[in-house]
């Protein structure tokens, strides 16, 4: 009964490990290019082009340096 | 040449500075589509300085940029000065193979310059409005009947630009605006929509005074008023532009596409709309 406690937690502790370290992979955003974005206080950014258009990309940019300074 | 060169001047020394946005990398996009319908040459160009509050709750901090009101025949066009320009440097990319970073930097930095974001059209035989507009990278076109604006007439004066100007009142878009017009220019327009009194308006604002408009000069020189024609303009009503502008201020994470490295904090944006409305 013991050694069968025993084998369950273990393959329970397999199964979250498992899920967590899948979990980490899949948040990891693949990107091909990243450019930089200089704010004037030095907090500066990288956002991605990667599927944008220029029109997003330069709105993006922008958005995202607000309240940075 | 005298009076351009002293508005130059001015807006050299009001323009809008907020915190300088570059880019450095490698990016590469096709060049901007430009395409734009003349629609007349302006009589007359009255040029106003352009004060405004955009976080209602910090009304200490406000931001300058310089407006122009665009006289024609049947059109009166009333822009942001560096929309102009921006029009103006779009025009150029156009013709560009490709836009790469130092392109993309010009753009960022007329566009941050740019304070009155909705180009205002009027075709002055029936007072109809054409305006057009963005929100986050849609392109946005509404119309308008011309609003009634019956305003209230004060029996105060005073001096503006040497011409003496009367005071009047409206509550227009949820705000009290107050504008001082003069009848030495009996042109019955002003800024943005306002207008249909007995002269042109010097000044106006509202009475919390976040907005406000005030002429510093005019010439006769003929410049082209023109409205942008845009493939992808998306032809809407005033409630929905206005809707999708709040939208885009209080839930930005459902217009901004972009992904910045470290993950992606999305914070709102302050709404201050020149017109309240529900």
């Amino acid at each position: 009964m013991k050694s069968l406690f025993l084998g369950l937690t273990f393959l329970l502790a397999s199964f979250s490990s498992t899920t967590n370290e899948e979990k980490t992979i899949a948040d990891e955003f693949v990107c091909s290019n990243w450019v930089k974005v200089i704010v004037e206080c030095d907090n500066d950014f990288w956002l991605c082009t990667d599927g944008q258009t220029m029109e997003e990309f330069l709105e993006d940019a922008t958005y995202f340096s607000q309240g940075r300074c | 040449m005298k009076q351009t060169l002293k508005i130059l001047f001015i807006y050299f020394f009001t323009s809008n500075v907020i915190g300088q946005v570059q880019i450095k990398g490698n990016v590469s996009f096709p060049p901007i589509e430009y395409k734009s319908e003349k629609l007349e040459q302006t009589k007359q160009n009255i040029f106003y300085n352009y004060t405004y509050v955009s976080n209602p709750k910090k009304t200490e901090k406000t931001k300058y940029s310089l407006t122009v009101l665009q006289i024609g025949q049947n059109w009166s066009k009333f822009v942001d000065f560096n929309t102009l320009k921006k029009d103006s440097i779009e025009e150029k990319f156009s013709h560009y193979k490709n836009l790469g970073v130092v392109e993309l930097n010009k753009l960022l930095a007329i566009r941050a310059k740019i304070g009155f974001k909705k180009n205002t059209f009027k075709e002055l035989k029936d007072n109809s409005l054409t305006f057009q507009g963005k929100v986050h990278s849609t392109k946005y076109e509404y119309e308008e009947k011309g609003p009634s604006l019956n305003w209230q007439l004060k029996k105060e004066s005073k001096s503006i630009l040497n011409y003496n100007a009367k005071k009047a009142t409206i509550n227009y878009g949820g705000r009290k605006w107050i504008a001082w017009y003069t009848e030495e220019i009996p042109i019955n327009l002003g800024p943005y929509v306002f207008g249909n009194l007995p002269g042109l308006i010097l000044e106006l604002n509202d009475d919390k005074k976040n907005f406000h408009f005030i002429a510093i000069g005019m010439n006769n020189e003929q410049k082209e008023i023109y409205k942008r024609v845009e493939k992808k303009i998306v032809k809407t009503s005033k409630k929905d532009f206005f809707k999708a502008e709040r939208n885009f201020h209080e839930k930005p994470e459902l217009f901004v596409r972009g992904t910045i490295k470290g993950g992606t904090n999305f914070k709102k944006i302050p709404y201050n709309p020149i017109e309240i409305i529900d």
